[in-house]
């Protein structure tokens, strides 16, 4: 495998352990279970879980911008936290647009590196995560798009490799 | 080989992929409505597909079962609706149902809570802690997709009694009563007290070591007269200014974010939630009593009061080891209900008196005949919560001018005949720090136990609740409330006197978080204390009541 197909590895891997955490936690808390602290749904927790949502992609992206050395993804990930930092100082809510909007940049940026176009098309859509959810939170799941299409991606890397690697005849 | 590895990799995050999807759909479907932290743990409110309450126990900290015991407050007290020995709790909305009848015609107007009482057992000792969990009842009525997660922690150290003060206590109250007497003869407009008294058992619970009785006394005292605004004088005025005619009246308008916030006996502190919270008043400005020749009365006073009903509810554990013995207790206070629409005023006399019924028995009577004197006489509430000087009115040959120490925004005052001082208070003019909120329910129980001399261990719980801080606090929100206290001195034309004007002041306690969403709910923002009070006197402003 290659750097980018252990990178599309690690991202489904983060994501699915990162819902996992919390699929226990909201199994434990909203039923008869046993719960223990650590598991315990609370507002910190919750408000957490989208925290890492905001967080997640820009340091993801990062790294495939080490990885892959392609200034735009660097210039979407640039974007996007100044869009945030800015945000978390001046809490204006023009600044909230702009970061939902260099979001999609950041997101759309890394697009040239998918070979499989479904995988492409699904991680585009996954670039309108955040603007969604301003109409409500619930659309903060169109990210979990761009781990399918990692997935995908993955996937397809492998089998091109296969190919490659397999005798012409 | 590899290649065949790497492949199954491929499969796996694919796999991965549409499960992290899958969750992540899942976890969106329940979202946080709201909450709002207590001492000893938090309450939640998420959009659920379940709608129903669900109680975690946790013991410091870590989850362990507790006996779990839940109340479903009434309009005239509480039930016992549950008890399970578990971590967990779940009681559906429709367990509720049964007694929604009783809030039917307020389920829109009132919130109310049920009240959750988690105890551990360790031998020959038990811990307990308490909780409510405001609901609306129009939640159970619809069936609102809506689960409320409640988490109590309970600390594992007994509460501890200070006998040797409660004795000194019960000592000191006992006098302050023989030498308030013999009864003044001012009794022909007593302040009626009604107490009703029950004991239940409730389901025993066993283990290795040993077997554990809960049980529940509960005092629901009807019609207590809640103070929201209040106005005093003390007799000095009267003698040293010769008024012929003193009156007092208000006039209430508009609407207040009320909050009954409840208290109890937890190790951690006493704030364990809100029991009963509810958007009150009226439409249009309507004067609450208007009161003249006060002058008759030793100490006037007069006030706007709510009408409600207060529980105390002591949850004991019964401790059976070759002999029985309460090993642990842990006492409620709560306002179960006010009515939102009404609003009355009372004139009240130190040398008045309050007969306390008891199950329909006469049982106890105290000097004075009002809310406010039970405070003052009893708990001295103006020494133990400082007052602030207002200011002072100076009149004399037709001129009179008006003094103030702190900076109310508009002070009316002039001289006519008769002679009036008009304090205007108004939700923008009430003074930046907000009034004394009465102990009352604290007040009431160190009254009521005079009562039962052969329950020390009842009086000396709560005894040593009020020296541990806990304090009962009934908030307010002055939204929109406009309130015009008035009092008027008819004096003669060429009199000369004055009068010092102070206020309770006592700072907030806590603040609550904004909590449930604007359909159904209470938006609470900040919490003022309930009651705005005035003392007048003529000797100084410090607010002592005194002669």
């Amino acid at each position: 495998m290659n750097k980018l197909s252990y990178f599309f590895l690690s991202y489904v891997i983060f994501f699915f352990a990162f819902n996992f955490y919390y699929f226990l936690s909201y199994m434990t808390t909203f039923t008869s279970l046993p719960t223990p602290s650590f598991f315990l749904l609370t507002p910190t927790t919750y408000h957490l879980y989208y925290k890492i949502l905001l967080i997640a992609p820009p340091i993801f992206l990062f790294t495939l911008y080490i990885i892959t050395r392609k200034k735009l993804i660097l210039a979407g990930v640039m974007t996007y936290l100044i869009s945030l930092v800015a945000f978390i100082i001046f809490k204006n809510l023009y600044l909230q647009f702009s970061i939902d909007f260099s979001a999609i940049f950041m997101m759309l940026s890394p697009l040239s590196l998918f070979k499989n176009r479904i995988a492409m098309t699904l991680w585009a859509i996954s670039a309108l995560y955040l603007i969604f959810s301003l109409s409500s939170p619930s659309f903060m799941s169109l990210i979990m798009l761009s781990v399918i299409a990692s997935a995908i991606e993955l996937l397809s890397n492998i089998k091109q490799e296969e190919n490659k690697r397999l005798p012409p005849f | 080989m590899a290649l065949h590895n790497e492949k199954l990799f491929g499969i796996l995050a694919i796999i991965l992929a549409a499960l992290a999807s899958l969750i992540s759909l899942v976890i969106q479907m329940q979202y946080l409505i709201g909450y709002y932290q207590t001492s000893n743990g938090i309450v939640e409110y998420f959009s659920s597909l379940d709608p129903g309450f669900t109680i975690k126990s946790y013991l410091d900290g870590n989850a362990k079962p507790a006996l779990i015991t839940v109340f479903i407050n009434l309009p005239n007290g509480s039930i016992p609706i549950e008890e399970k020995f578990t971590q967990s709790l779940y009681i559906p909305f429709s367990k509720l149902d049964p007694y929604m009848k009783y809030w039917a015609e307020w389920a829109n107007k009132a919130n109310t809570s049920l009240v959750i009482i988690a105890t551990y057992f360790n031998g020959a000792e038990a811990y307990s802690s308490a909780e409510e969990i405001e609901y609306s009842p129009s939640w159970i009525m619809d069936n609102i997709n809506i689960q409320i997660i409640a988490k109590i922690n309970v600390i594992s150290k007994p509460i501890p009694i200070n006998w040797g003060f409660i004795k000194q206590q019960i000592l000191e109250l006992r006098q302050t009563l023989e030498q308030s007497s013999p009864l003044a003869n001012e009794t022909s407009h007593p302040y009626i007290v009604n107490v009703t008294v029950q004991n239940r058992k409730l389901e025993p619970y066993s283990d290795s070591s040993g077997s554990y009785y809960p049980g529940f006394v509960e005092y629901v005292i009807h019609n207590v007269q809640i103070p929201i605004v209040w106005i005093k004088m003390s007799n000095n005025v009267v003698w040293k200014n010769s008024f012929n005619v003193i009156s007092l009246s208000a006039v209430a308008s508009g609407y207040i974010n009320f909050y009954a916030i409840a208290n109890s006996s937890n190790y951690e502190g006493p704030y364990i939630g809100v029991s009963l919270s509810e958007f009150s008043g009226w439409g249009g400005s309507f004067p609450v009593a208007y009161q003249y020749s006060l002058k008759k009365l030793d100490n006037p006073g007069y006030y706007v009061y709510d009408n409600a009903t207060i529980e105390i509810l002591k949850y004991t554990i019964w401790y059976v080891n070759g002999q029985s013995e309460p090993i642990n207790n842990v006492t409620v206070f709560q306002v179960v209900w006010t009515n939102p629409t009404k609003f009355s005023g009372a004139a009240e006399n130190s040398a008045g008196v309050t007969h306390v019924y008891v199950n329909g028995k006469l049982n106890n009577t105290l000097i004075g005949n009002g809310t406010l004197n039970l405070l003052i006489n009893y708990l001295q509430l103006t020494h133990e919560f400082s007052p602030k000087p207002n200011g002072y009115l100076n009149w004399s040959h037709y001129t009179a001018v008006f003094h103030y120490y702190s900076s109310p925004k508009t002070v009316v005052y002039g001289l006519w005949n008769p002679i009036w001082l008009d304090y205007v208070v108004t939700s923008n003019y009430l003074p930046a720090e907000v009034i004394l909120s009465p102990a009352f329910p604290i007040t009431m129980e160190l009254l009521l136990s005079l009562s039962f001399p052969e329950t020390p261990l009842w009086l000396g719980l709560l005894l040593n609740i009020k020296f541990s801080n806990t304090t009962f606090y009934i908030s307010q929100d002055y939204e929109s409330l406009s309130l015009q206290i008035w009092l008027g001195l008819d004096t003669k034309y060429n009199n000369s006197g004055h009068i010092y004007i102070s206020y309770l002041n006592y700072p907030l306690p806590l603040q609550l978080e904004p909590n449930i969403g604007s359909t159904i709910t209470i938006n609470v923002t900040a919490l003022t204390l309930q009651s705005l009070g005035f003392i007048y006197n003529y000797s100084s402003y410090d607010g002592v009541y005194n002669e």
